[in-house]
């Protein structure tokens, strides 16, 4: 039914409500995957080193922080862990405010388990592109992680030249270089990669 | 003296009628009293008697003689004890029947023997005759006064047995008068005898005060009742206010509710529970492999999401913007377009939205976001109970008479007409969930905003629900 990626993937859970906490754990522990249950946000960013990979499934009320700053509080500390929430209540402003940031699903409480399963299949899919990522772009020297970065953002040459201040050949061979130690073969396929 | 005689009958023939109006009245308040009825009977015969008296007394060639009318008007005269007796025996015996046919025998015979002393007797032997007579009657009236203890209580009823009393004291005084004097003959008004007819007079006018007592007491007993009426309606009133303000409480209670922090939360609260309960019915359902267990977990889940469904369907209640912001009506629905659409392909209907009002409304978005969420649910829910190849839900908006008209229907199977009438009610909507949950709301929604909501004629021969709401202005 699942793969080994699956199954080494840590799923953290943050949910204040213990029966919802309970019955989704049990759950997701049945069909076999990795669980570390919080009850609120502060405990979870509390961890030392988030392991990766892994995903996050947390409920949109939590007794400190909401779903959405909990979301930005982990993208400024430069965390992108795949996120799901759960909402007891269903304001769709709110979940268009969580999918704009981001987030993998919004499944409004009571949910199918088919539908969350559904958005893990798809967070695992997602954060292991990008932990595939994280260990290519390692190898990048830092001012070809420099060039990555602004070439995602979707820079041209003569603006990367002016941006950084090198010339054109130079450009070109940063260019190059990251994608070849990204192992892609056109710029397409490189922002492709980061999404 | 000669007409002073019938002129004093006369008079106290007329207060006896004053009076006797005034009783007229009480029949009509206590319609089932008995005693009311005697009482009448017997001040209208004395009255009429006592008129009798003034004109037969008039009338009469040889007083000595008589006259058979004024036979009549003793007779009739003698009834008003008769019916005080009655009285007295009923007054206090609600609804007991007294067999009065002894009483009519007394009469009768009363009027043998006075036209027999008129044949045979002079004047004053007719005089004595009738005075017995009425001794013995005022005699039964004191027995009744004294068997059913009428002196006790009401003050006037006292006043009515002490009169009664004076009466047939002064009724035996005269007697003695008649007997102990030799008054000759009476041919005329002027050789009647002056102290037997002044004891008479006197007997008349205590015999005024005593019917007056009667009246009084009539009088107080309405008196208290209009005071017994008189708390019971303020009590009532009192109920009422209480009634009133009990609602009115619980009404400011479930807005402040409404509006407050606390009832925000409530759907949240409500679901959690519920998640809970579906998640683990989903487990032990992926855990069971036997089919009759699966069937419940499978009917635990449907309720389940019924639940969900409620909640859902009541959010905007739970909702605290309880602000009204002027919109434009068309880019609103524009806004939650996505939504509806995608709703609609997940179930295979294909939706058409014609928006053509381009004006401007005061609602509460959160609300009548609702209301519309209620009605597309409806149609969805309807249409997927029926196998049709092409399902359709229609959205407009446009003008009619200077309101805006917002119209959904669908080609579903309709709103039955037997139903028609009740599918805004609460009990209705909650006890058939295929006229589908919250119209109730739809209809507490729109009408908050002014506006009228109906089910209407159709279009696509399913159901339509129109919307009228009022215009803020015009794009």
């Amino acid at each position: 039914m699942h793969n080994q990626n699956d199954k080494n993937i840590t799923i953290f859970l943050i949910e204040d409500d213990p029966s919802q906490l309970r019955s989704i754990m049990s759950l997701l522990e049945f069909k076999g995957f990795n669980i570390k249950p919080f009850n609120n946000a502060e405990d979870f960013l509390r961890l030392p080193n988030i392991s990766r990979p892994s995903l996050i499934i947390s409920d949109m009320r939590l007794p400190d922080l909401d779903g959405v700053e909990l979301h930005k509080k982990l993208t400024n500390q430069g965390i992108d862990i795949p996120i799901i929430f759960i909402s007891g209540e269903s304001s769709i402003q709110q979940s268009v405010d969580a999918m704009k940031q981001g987030a993998i699903e919004f499944l409004v409480k009571p949910f199918d388990i088919n539908d969350l399963i559904i958005a893990i299949k798809k967070a695992i899919c997602i954060e292991h592109k990008k932990v595939k990522l994280n260990i290519l772009l390692k190898h990048l020297s830092p001012r070809e992680n420099e060039v990555y970065g602004l070439l995602i953002q979707g820079l041209n040459n003569t603006q990367l030249m002016e941006k950084i201040n090198i010339s054109l050949p130079t450009v070109k061979q940063y260019k190059s270089e990251v994608m070849r130690k990204l192992g892609v073969k056109s710029l397409s396929e490189l922002i492709n990669l980061s999404n | 003296m000669n007409i002073i005689i019938p002129v004093i009958f006369l008079t106290i023939a007329l207060i006896q009628f004053g009076i006797l109006l005034n009783s007229i009245t009480f029949i009509k308040i206590y319609p089932n009293e008995r005693a009311i009825k005697y009482w009448v009977v017997s001040l209208l015969s004395s009255s009429i008697g006592i008129l009798g008296f003034a004109y037969g007394l008039i009338s009469v060639k040889n007083l000595e003689k008589g006259s058979l009318f004024l036979t009549f008007a003793n007779i009739i005269y003698f009834l008003s004890p008769i019916f005080l007796i009655l009285y007295s025996k009923s007054i206090k015996k609600i609804n007991t029947k007294i067999n009065t046919k002894i009483y009519w025998i007394a009469v009768i015979l009363f009027a043998i023997g006075f036209e027999l002393v008129r044949k045979k007797g002079t004047f004053i032997d007719r005089q004595i005759y009738s005075a017995i007579a009425f001794s013995l009657a005022y005699f039964l009236v004191l027995l009744e006064i004294k068997n059913q203890k009428l002196y006790q209580g009401s003050k006037y009823l006292r006043i009515f047995s002490f009169t009664t009393l004076l009466e047939f004291i002064l009724i035996i005084a005269r007697i003695s008068i008649l007997l102990s004097n030799n008054f000759g003959i009476v041919e005329n008004l002027n050789q009647i005898p002056i102290l037997p007819l002044v004891m008479l007079w006197f007997v008349l006018v205590v015999n005024l005060w005593s019917y007056i007592a009667i009246n009084g007491y009539w009088t107080e007993r309405i008196a208290s009742l209009n005071t017994e009426n008189l708390i019971e309606n303020t009590k009532i009133k009192a109920l009422l206010n209480e009634k009133y303000k009990l609602i009115n409480s619980l009404m400011t209670a479930n807005k402040t509710a409404v509006s407050g922090a606390l009832s925000a939360s409530i759907a949240h609260e409500i679901n959690q529970p519920l998640g809970a309960v579906k998640i683990n019915s989903q487990h032990l359902d992926l855990l069971i492999k036997n089919k009759k267990e699966k069937k419940l977990i499978k009917s635990i889940i449907e309720d389940n999401d019924k639940a969900a469904k409620i909640i859902s369907t009541l959010k905007s209640v739970f909702s605290n913007n309880t602000t009204y912001q002027i919109i434009e009506f068309d880019s609103f629905i524009e806004s939650y377009k996505p939504f509806l659409i995608q709703a609609a392909s997940e179930k295979n209907i294909f939706l058409k939205i014609h928006l053509d009002s381009s004006v401007s409304v005061k609602i509460n978005s959160d609300q009548i976001q609702q209301v519309i969420s209620n009605l597309f649910q409806n149609s969805i829910q309807a249409l997927s109970r029926i196998e049709k190849k092409k399902k359709v839900i229609e959205i407009k908006t446009f003008i009619k008479n200077n309101k805006l008209i917002f119209l959904i229907s669908d080609n579903g199977p309709g709103v039955d007409p037997k139903i028609k009438n009740k599918i805004f009610e609460l009990y209705e909507s909650s006890k058939n969930e295929n006229i589908g949950l919250g119209l109730w709301l739809c209809k507490y929604i729109i009408s908050l905003h002014k506006g009228t909501i109906k089910v209407n004629k159709q279009i696509l021969k399913g159901a339509e629900f129109l919307i009228e709401l009022p215009i803020s202005y015009h794009a």
